[in-house]
Order: structure tokens, then C-alpha cells, then sequence
């Protein structure tokens, strides 16, 4: 059903941004960038969904944000990871490895 | 941060907000183009790249917003504003709609209010839907009587239902010239209560006390000896008394609490003052502690006591009232001699009050509905035209893939926006009509319908009259949210675009939605201007009907003589001989006569079988020698009363023409006996006056009518004849009575017009409320016509135009469009005719045949309503029938 794979989707982008902010922080072009090349060039993350994201995570308390300079000395919006939010990403990939083991069991066994 | 300060900070810092997010936005721009410009582009095809990569930034900001907390309430916020700019955008719409509604949401506020004030809580007590009244009944008749002091005291010790009891007795007592402000011995309304009375009704003073328990005699045990109730009438010298008594007779005084009150023979000390809400029984002036000797406590025979109870919550009324008959056939069996079938009854307080203001209220009520309808009709129909006009800017919206649900949205919003001010605006007119309605009671109604003095407009009514409001300002939008999003409308935008424009005659869809609006309208208008019609005429019919006596130029006041100054009849007789001599030597007085009126009797005739129980009583006067000329009742037989019908003389009585249609049909009553119930003497009938009709019904009302000097009445009313206006009077009449007897307080002096106007006033104030309701409707249902005619008059234009250059002459498109809107306004008037009619039926039986059917008031209503139909179809027609040909094939 679409209303489910959308909110996998969704919970799969917030681990990914999740995940790409537990070394440093990062504004929204370089969470996008990092999470294409940790993807290997799988997921290209738009605009039109990385804003609603972030600001999601930050409104749970997950992320915080602040203004900063970037390498390139423009004017940007950082993210970084909350106490709560590397618990939250603890949880998630837990989640998520359960899920993918048991994907891994059902096509497996349809097979 | 938790959620809550979140939500405040988004709805708070929305600004910030939105530029905080405006500014990542472009931060984002920023940060791609420099990275594309380190790949090697142009600053310029970077710049574009980047906002290509961006996508739609509205868009964008709609889905953050969409997820931050008070989304909900925030979107709200926008649909609200967003619908507040189309409202300004279309002012003239805007008002029209918005005083509409208002007008239908504000006689319903009023009504609401009404209900509220005078049917749900006419009395300010807390737990008022606990407090019951308790009465005796007996065998002999179905009515309620008051309650002996000992079986009170029996139900008051034997009952498990009732929290508590109370006993009240009313009473007058004069208030001697010494303490009046006037220097005239006053007459004011007294309870005798019991000490728990206050407690029962919870209500404190808020300044000073109310009584204390052996200030009264409830609690048992307390010793009651050495207290001569005879001459003391209260058992301690203290006095509760009113905010109005406090108001008018105290002045206000500051120090009231602490100084003394002469009433009747004693002096009392005033311990408290009450609320300006507080006055029951109503109109009560001053409250006084009821001190029963033992013999009174005693007493199963003297039935002069109101009992009130509160309930134990979670008891029923019903149980109460199970268990209180319990008692009562308890007490039967104990005290056979004075207890023989006698019961018990409840009544609770609510119920109490008046059931024709109840049943008043409830047609007036019935009637807002009425005039919200009509409002409703009005502003769908505008909406609808709203909707036809803004067609083809929803058509390219949806074309350009706005949602359905955002302009559905969109539209709620904005008539959200005119339910929300149509309330307000609603509340506020009909706060004013309130004060204005509750202002035209005289004060002399206050005590007849408990609540009207506090009228006011109730946070429960405005609140339930803002929500209606909005309510219905969404449903009034529900032909127009069809109209533009209905499965026509939708599956097709292009084909809305390229309809638009095109000729849609009377017989297009949506055309067809308000002709039957229209009609409905109509139908509603003619309906309320009906009962409007009818309501007033009742009015003008109990003002001005023949009622046996003529009113004009008559003064009337009472008079109540104590017993303990007026102890023999002949005292009695002698006081009214010399004040009606005193009255009738005055040098601008016609005539003077006193009347008293007596228990209702049935009558026996000499020689026939006694009357059964149950058979029509007949009213029973004792009045004076000159009564039937000062009242100018004609003597239809016989003679008048003279001075010679003294007490030595035979008993005389005088008739009206109904008893002796009932009686006498064929033969003359005069010189014939007849006997009353209850009284062994023989009266022999000398004279046949004419009937006094009921105010209300206009029915003949059988009376009997004996000497004043054979039946001689402590209390009794003055009637003076006057020239002119019997007002100029009201000072020297005054002083005839106190030449007589300078102790002696008159009372309730007025002209007998002035009577018969508070008598009527309720029906009175309820024709000024449905005129309001008519004329509202006059305007509305015009409107409403004018409004669709020249909708499709301007739809027809271009069609118009074709048919004058074709040759067609002014006057056939003149026909033409009158015919059109006349045939609406015809349908909409046969149908309200037939409503009407019903709806006439129906007031006449719940008023008590008080409405008549009065068909002048149909047929006058129904032209005038027409008339008005024909005025806003024909301005718009007129218009029409004036296109320049040109101009027409021009127009769009």
C-alpha cells in the first residue's frame, strides 16, 4: 500500500540523515552530498524532501541547528545530532536490521 | 523543549520562522552555486542549475511547514486570513452576507437568552433543578393548597429525599409614615421564612446575615414559651431585606444594617441585605423570620404555608414525590379528623414558572428560527452567485492542479470568516434588542414571570449563537461548494473554461439551485410576516376589544385594611362609605365606587337540583352603589344597587347576561332565588348587567355581584370615574384615603389603560419581537429576488441584445424577465400561504386561541410581500429592457 512504503521511505531518509550527522555537523547541501556518496550514488536526496526532514528531526528534538560558516565561507544552516537523536538512531538501526532480516527471510524463502 | 513551548514558539515566532526558513533556502541556492562554480560553470548558469535543483520552493516551504508542530493551527490561521482578504476584496458581498446572517443570529440570540432567563433559570439559586415546591391536595379538588404547619413539620422529620425544607408565608404589611421616605404609610410585600430558607436556596447576603436558627423555630426542641405570637408577628425583631427595598426605600444607605423598621405594630432591626438577583417569593420587599407558637406548630387545620425542599442529589423527583405521598398517607391514617384525604404534591421550582411565558418564548423562538433560515437562504444565495463569478478562477486553479480539498478549503475558510464576524455582530444586535425588550417590561410584570428582571444576554446563549453562526454560514455554502467542486463542475476544468462565458438561462443547474432558493425565501418571508401580522393584531385586539366596561378615564386602587384596627363589618363599611363619599365630592371626579372580589361560587337555582361538582362557577364581586355606572357596565334588567341594600335588609344580588342565558333562557330572572355553595342564605336577584369578557380569550365571563354593604371586604379596589387623564387625580384620591385613616396605605393606584397594557405587555413585547422578525424578512426576501433577477439579467445580456437588434420591443423584454422572477416569487408566496396558514393554526392552539385567525392579515401581508417581489424583479427587468443592442453583442 502507498502509505506504508511512503513511510518507509521517510523512516529510511531519517536514518540515512541521522546516520550522516554522527561524526559532524552538516548543513542541508552537505547532508545531501554525504548521503549520495555513502549510498554510493543509490539515494539523490532533493531539496523537496530533505527540508521537510530535517525540520521534522529537529521539531522531535533529534537534531539541533544553528547558523555557521561553511568551508566556503557562505552563510549556512548546520545540523547537528541531540542526545535524544543518537538514541533515536541506536533504535532505528536496530529497527532497520530487523526489518532487512526479515526481508532477507521472506524473499528468501518466496524464492 | 517540550511540545507545548514548541507549539507557542511556531505560533509565536512565525515570522522568524518563515524567515529563517527563507534564509536556508537561499543558503542552499548559495552553496550549490558555488559548488557548480568550482565544477567549472558560469556564476550565471550555476545560479540556475542550483534553482532547477531547488525545484519548487513554495512547495518546499509548505511540506516544512507542514510538519512543524501547530501545523493544523497555524493553516487555519492562513485559510482564515486568506478568506478575510477575498471578503475585502468583495466588500459589498462581504456586508450584505455578513449583516444577513448577523440579523437571523441575533434574533436567535435574543430568543436563546430568552429561553435561558425565563424558561431554564428564572431563578439565580445554584442547585435550582433540586429545589421542589410542596403542596397539599385534597379530594375535593385537583389544585395544589398550601401546607398546614404540622404536616410540615411531619414531611419535614420523616423525609430520607430531601436535604432540607423550608417554610414561607407572604404576607403585607404596611410600613408606618414615620420610616417611608414619603411620609405616607406604604404597603410592602413581607415572607415570613423559616430559618433554613436562605440556606436551601443558597443565598447569602453580601452584606450582613441572614437569620439565625432560634430567630426562627425550625430546630426542634427550642423553647417557645412565654411568646404571644398574637401580637408580635415575627419572633425576633429582624428583618433580611431586598437590594430594591435597599435601593429605593433606604436609599441606598450604607449604614442600612443596624437601623430599625417600623412594620405594622413592631419595630425590627435590618440584619442583612440581599443580592439584586435575589427576590423570592418574587418581589418580596422584606423577609422576616416565621415564628409559630406551639399551638400553630400544632395546627393541621390553618393551610397557609409554601414549603420548599432540596433534593438530595441523585434523588429523583419522582421518588421525592413517592415518598412525601408515602408520608402524607401516613399522616391520613394518624390524624383521620383533619388528614382525611389529603395528599401530597411536587411541583419543582422550574416548572413553576409561568407556562403562557413558556409557551410565549417557544414562538418566538420558533419564529428566529424562521428569520435564520431566511438569513441562511440569502447568504447561500450569494454565495452561489459568489461561486458563479469566481468560476473560472477555481476552473483555472484546478486546472493548474490546485487540489480540490485546498479550494474547498479555501471557500470554508472564507465563509468561516462571515459566520465568525455574523456572530459576533449577531450577539451584539441581540444583546441590544434584549435590553431594549426587558427595558419595555413594566416592573409590575416582574412578579408574575420570575427571571424577566434579570434578563440579560447569557455567555451559554452568545457562545451557542456565535457557534450556530458559523454552522450555519458552512451550510449556507454547501450549494456553492457543489456548484464548484460537484462531479460536473470537477472532471472537466476545460470544459468549465469553455463554458464560461456562454448564455446560462433559467433553466441552467445552477440557476435552478437559487430559483429554488428564491422560493424558499419567499415562502419564509411570507410565513414570518404572517405570524408577525397575526401576533400584532391579537395585540391591538386585547388593547381594544369591547370588554364590558370602558377603561378610558377610570383610576383604580386598592386598599387592605388590617384586622387588627378593622375588626367588625361595620368598621369595614364605615372606612369605603366615607372614603368613597370623600372620593365622589372631588371637584374633577365623575363617580367612585369600590369593588371586592370574592371565591368563585356555583350557583342554585330556587327550585332546580343542588350543581354538581365540577359544574361552571361564576365569578363573585361585592361592590358598591355606584360601581356598574362608574365601570359603565350596562344594566340590561332590573335596578342598581342602592343605599337601602343594607345588612338589615333582604340579600340582593345582581347578575350578568351569561348566567341568566344559562340559568333563565326563556323567562326573567328577576325576583327569583338563588343559593351559592358553601352558603345557606337565599340571594334574590333584582338586576341583569352586562358580561365582563376575559382579557385573553374575549370570553363572556358569568358573574354574580352582591351589595357591598351586605359583604362587606376588608380589601378592596377604588374605581374613580374621571374626565380627563385620571393620573391628575392619583394625589388628591390619595388623601381622601388618608382623611380617613392617616395609617391606612394605598396601593397599586393606576389608570385602568395602564392595567390593562402591563396585563398585555407580554403579548405586547412578543409582537414588537415578531414585527422585528417581519421586517427583517421584508428586507431579506426582496433582496434575495432583486438579487437573482439581476443576476440573470446581466447572464442574459448578450441574448438580450440579440433579441432587440432582432426587433423584440422593451416592453416584451420587460415582460420577459418580470414573468421570470414573478413566477419564483408566485411559487415561493403559494407555498408560504399554505405554511402560514398551518403555522396561524398552530399558535392559535399552543396560545390558548389568544391568535385569531385574522384573514385580512393574510391577504394584506401576502400583497404587501408581493409588491415588494415585484419592485426588485422589476428594477433589474426595467434595466434589462434598457440594453443598448451594441453594447450587448459586446458585452462577454
Amino acid at each position: 500500500m502507498p502509505s506504508q512504503k511512503t513511510d518507509l521511505l521517510q523512516g529510511t531518509l531519517d536514518l540515512l540523515i541521522l546516520r550522516t550527522l554522527t561524526l559532524q555537523k552538516d548543513h542541508g547541501v552537505g547532508i545531501a552530498r554525504r548521503i549520495h556518496q555513502i549510498t554510493k550514488g543509490t539515494f539523490e536526496v532533493k531539496p523537496g524532501s530533505l527540508f521537510p526532514a530535517l525540520h521534522r528531526l529537529e521539531e522531535r528534538g533529534w537534531l539541533d541547528s544553528e547558523w555557521g560558516e561553511s568551508e566556503n565561507r557562505r552563510r549556512a544552516k548546520f545540523y547537528e545530532l541531540t542526545a535524544a537523536g543518537r538514541r533515536q538512531l541506536e533504535t532505528e538501526m536496530h529497527n532497520w536490521q530487523r526489518v532487512q532480516s526479515a526481508m532477507a527471510w521472506a524473499i528468501e524463502a518466496t524464492s | 523543549m517540550p511540545p507545548l513551548s514548541k507549539l507557542l514558539r511556531n505560533l509565536i515566532h512565525r515570522q522568524a520562522i518563515e524567515q529563517d526558513l527563507d534564509q536556508e533556502l537561499r543558503s542552499y541556492v548559495d552553496l550549490v552555486t558555488a559548488e557548480k562554480v568550482q565544477a567549472g560553470l558560469t556564476e550565471q548558469a550555476a545560479r540556475r542549475a542550483a534553482l532547477i535543483e531547488l525545484g519548487g520552493v513554495e512547495q518546499t516551504k509548505e511540506n516544512v511547514r507542514g510538519v512543524k508542530a501547530g501545523a493544523l493551527l497555524w493553516q487555519l490561521w492562513v485559510d482564515l486570513s486568506h478568506g478575510v482578504r477575498i471578503l475585502r476584496r468583495n466588500p459589498g458581498f462581504a456586508v450584505v452576507a455578513i449583516f444577513s446572517l448577523a440579523l437571523g443570529i441575533g434574533v436567535n440570540s435574543t430568543a436563546f437568552s430568552t429561553v435561558f432567563s425565563l424558561v431554564l433559570h428564572p431563578f439565580p439559586f445554584p442547585h435550582m433543578d433540586r429545589i421542589m415546591t410542596l403542596w397539599e391536595t385534597t379530594s375535593k379538588s385537583a389544585s395544589r393548597e398550601a401546607v398546614s404547619a404540622a404536616n410540615y413539620f411531619d414531611w419535614k422529620n420523616e423525609t430520607r429525599s430531601f436535604e432540607s425544607m423550608a417554610a414561607v408565608r407572604e404576607l403585607n404589611i404596611t410600613m408606618n409614615p414615620t420610616t417611608t421616605r414619603s411620609g405616607e404609610p406604604e404597603r410592602i410585600q413581607a415572607a415570613q421564612v423559616s430559618a433554613g430558607f436562605f440556606h436551601l436556596l443558597d443565598m447569602a447576603p453580601p452584606a450582613g446575615r441572614t437569620f439565625f436558627d432560634n430567630e426562627g423555630f425550625d430546630n426542634e426542641g427550642f423553647d417557645n414559651e412565654g411568646f404571644d405570637n398574637e401580637t408580635q408577628p415575627g419572633r425576633d425583631g429582624v428583618v433580611v431585606v431586598s437590594f430594591s427595598f435597599w435601593k429605593t426605600r433606604l436609599a441606598s444607605a450604607p449604614d442600612a444594617i443596624g437601623r430599625t423598621l417600623v412594620l405594622g405594630p413592631r419595630t425590627y432591626s435590618i440584619v442583612g441585605v440581599m443580592p439584586e438577583s435575589f427576590s423570592y417569593p418574587a418581589e418580596t420587599d422584606v423577609w422576616l423570620p416565621l415564628a409559630l407558637t406551639p399551638s400553630d406548630r400544632n395546627d393541621r387545620t390553618t393551610h397557609d404555608l409554601m414549603v420548599l425542599g432540596r433534593l438530595k442529589p441523585g434523588v429523583t423527583p419522582v421518588a421525592a414525590s413517592d415518598e412525601v405521598q408515602a408520608i402524607a398517607g401516613r399522616l391520613q391514617a394518624r390524624y383521620p379528623g383533619t388528614n382525611n384525604s389529603r395528599g401530597a404534591r411536587l411541583i419543582s421550582l422550574v416548572d413553576e414558572a409561568d407556562p403562557m411565558t413558556t409557551r410565549f418564548v417557544l414562538v418566538l423562538l420558533c419564529a428566529a428560527q424562521f428569520v435564520l433560515l431566511l438569513a441562511g437562504a440569502n447568504v447561500a444565495n450569494l454565495l452561489l452567485a459568489q461561486a458563479t463569478a469566481r468560476q473560472k478562477e477555481i476552473a483555472i486553479r484546478s486546472a493548474l492542479g490546485g487540489g480540490r480539498a485546498r479550494i474547498a478549503r479555501q471557500l470554508l475558510a472564507e465563509v468561516a470568516v462571515v459566520g465568525i464576524l455574523a456572530g459576533c455582530l449577531g450577539v451584539a444586535l441581540g444583546a441590544w434588542n434584549l435590553e431594549h425588550f426587558r427595558a419595555a417590561v413594566p416592573p409590575q410584570i416582574y412578579r408574575y414571570v420570575p427571571g424577566i428582571k434579570m434578563m440579560r444576554m447569557d455567555r451559554a446563549s452568545a457562545l451557542l449563537s456565535i457557534a450556530l453562526s458559523i454552522a450555519g454560514a458552512l451550510v449556507c455554502s454547501l450549494p456553492a461548494l457543489y456548484q464548484l467542486l460537484g462531479r460536473r463542475a470537477s472532471t472537466n476544468p476545460g470544459e468549465t473554461l469553455k463554458e464560461f462565458g456562454r448564455v446560462s438561462g433559467i433553466g441552467s443547474p445552477r440557476s435552478r439551485l437559487r430559483s429554488i432558493i428564491v422560493i424558499a425565501e419567499s415562502a419564509l418571508a411570507l410565513l414570518l410576516l404572517v405570524g408577525a401580522g397575526l401576533m400584532v393584531q391579537t395585540f391591538r385586539t386585547l388593547l381594544s376589544f369591547d370588554k364590558g366596561f370602558d377603561p378610558s378615564n377610570l383610576m383604580t386602587m386598592q386598599v387592605a385594611l388590617p384586622e387588627s384596627r378593622y375588626q367588625t363589618p361595620e368598621q369595614t363599611r364605615t372606612f369605603y362609605a366615607r372614603v368613597l363619599g370623600g372620593l365622589s365630592n372631588l371637584p374633577d371626579a365623575s363617580r367612585a365606587a369600590a369593588s371586592s372580589s370574592l371565591p368563585p361560587r356555583t350557583i342554585r337555582v330556587e327550585g332546580r337540583p343542588r350543581p354538581l361538582p365540577g359544574e361552571p362557577q361564576v365569578e363573585m364581586s361585592s361592590v358598591s352603589p355606584g360601581y356598574f355606572e362608574t365601570m359603565k357596565i350596562p344594566l340590561r334588567q332590573g335596578r342598581h344597587f342602592t343605599d337601602s341594600d343594607s345588612p338589615d335588609s333582604q340579600p340582593v344580588v345582581i347578575v350578568s347576561q351569561s348566567v341568566v342565558n344559562r340559568n333563565w333562557p326563556q323567562t326573567s330572572p328577576l325576583g327569583r332565588s338563588i343559593q351559592f355553595d358553601g352558603d345557606p342564605a337565599w340571594y334574590t336577584v333584582v338586576g341583569v348587567c352586562g358580561d365582563l369578557k376575559e382579557w385573553f380569550t374575549r370570553e363572556p365571563q358569568p358573574a354574580a355581584y352582591r351589595p357591598f354593604a351586605q359583604s362587606p371586604q376588608r380589601h378592596a379596589s377604588l374605581l374613580l370615574r374621571t374626565p380627563g387623564n385620571p393620573l391628575n387625580l392619583a394625589d388628591s384620591a390619595r388623601r381622601q384615603v388618608y382623611q380617613v385613616d392617616p395609617a391606612q396605605p394605598v396601593f397599586n393606584l393606576d389608570s385602568m389603560e395602564n392595567v390593562i397594557a402591563q396585563v398585555t405587555s407580554g403579548v405586547g413585547a412578543a409582537a414588537n419581537m415578531m414585527t422585528i422578525y417581519g421586517l427583517i424578512a421584508l428586507l431579506l426576501a426582496p433582496a434575495g429576488i432583486y438579487s437573482l433577477s439581476s443576476y440573470l439579467m446581466a447572464q442574459r445580456t448578450h441574448e438580450i441584445g440579440i433579441r432587440i437588434a432582432l426587433g423584440a420591443g422593451r416592453e416584451s423584454i420587460l415582460k420577459l424577465s418580470l414573468l421570470q422572477s414573478g413566477r419564483l416569487a408566485g411559487a415561493g408566496l403559494a407555498i408560504g400561504l399554505v405554511a402560514a396558514i398551518l403555522l396561524g393554526r398552530w399558535m392559535s392552539s399552543v396560545l390558548d386561541s389568544i391568535v385569531l385567525l385574522d384573514w385580512t392579515t393574510f391577504a394584506g401581508v401576502t400583497l404587501l410581500l408581493a409588491a415588494c417581489a415585484f419592485v426588485a424583479g422589476y428594477v433589474p427587468a426595467h434595466r434589462a429592457a434598457r440594453i443598448d443592442p451594441m453594447e450587448a453583442l459586446r458585452h462577454e
